[in-house]
């Protein structure tokens, strides 16, 4: 069962044995400054929403794949917006595409 | 054991200040060891918030938690049978001058947990302190 995107960011950071502090000096906000330490408590409690940039450099000091973290935010990747997808047929096959991988690993 | 004054216990545990320091040192010594493989003096108050990571439920933040009259800056939610949680005042991780406060905070509040972990050892009847539902400490 996949967790939240707060529960599965305090997850990994404590998988990978890091402090609040360590994940924080990795991760900038567009004016170039680290976010704060009360922020990243935020977002692991799910009470705040990253913005793009700031997931995929969560994404790399977590030393995770960023379309998990999109997946867990409920958004698509950036490369992957309305503007990129060409038809609904198309993305109809994506998703139809998805739940059969997601299907065929349920399978004992 | 030593007979308890204020009336709320028959009697109670009593340590010697060098005994108290000697177990926190002994905490926090070993891990530093485990975590970092080296004692790093001064203590990090990263490691500081790691340690209360490993044996809290949840480390959050707090709003609000002082008044006109007290100022409060931390407090440790305990529900039996479960790890506790500790919230510290959003304040002391915002305004980087505070930063002593937060690393005495955050040691207070584990204190609490220390103290959680000790006194079920020893076998006194204690009065019920805080009436019903989780008990805090700030």
């Amino acid at each position: 069962m996949m967790k939240t995107l707060g529960q599965f960011i305090v997850e990994r950071r404590k998988e990978l044995g890091l402090a609040g502090r360590e994940v924080v000096a990795g991760v900038h906000n567009s004016d170039g400054k680290p976010i704060s330490i009360p922020f990243l408590v935020d977002l692991e409690h799910d009470r705040r929403k990253p913005s793009d940039e700031v997931l995929e450099q969560l994404a790399k000091v977590l030393k995770v794949d960023s379309d998990v973290l999109y997946f867990l935010a409920g958004r698509f990747p950036a490369d992957l917006s309305a503007t990129t997808v060409n038809s609904a047929q198309e993305l109809a096959a994506g998703w139809k595409a998805f739940r059969r991988e997601v299907k065929r690993k349920k399978k004992p | 054991m030593i007979p308890d004054r204020t009336g709320r216990f028959p009697e109670r545990p009593h340590w010697e200040i060098r005994e108290l320091e000697q177990m926190c040192e002994d905490t926090i010594t070993s891990f530093l060891r485990d975590h970092f493989g080296f004692e790093r003096i001064p203590v990090p108050t990263e490691a500081v918030t790691m340690l209360i990571e490993r044996d809290a439920a949840d480390l959050d933040l707090a709003t609000n938690l002082s008044d006109d009259i007290h100022e409060v800056f931390g407090f440790t939610q305990f529900e039996r049978g479960q790890k506790p949680v500790v919230k510290i005042a959003r304040e002391l991780w915002e305004q980087r001058h505070r930063n002593n406060r937060l690393r005495t905070t955050l040691t207070h509040e584990y204190g609490h947990y220390a103290d959680s972990r000790i006194m079920p050892r020893f076998s006194f009847r204690p009065a019920r302190l805080m009436g019903r539902g989780p008990e805090m400490s700030a």
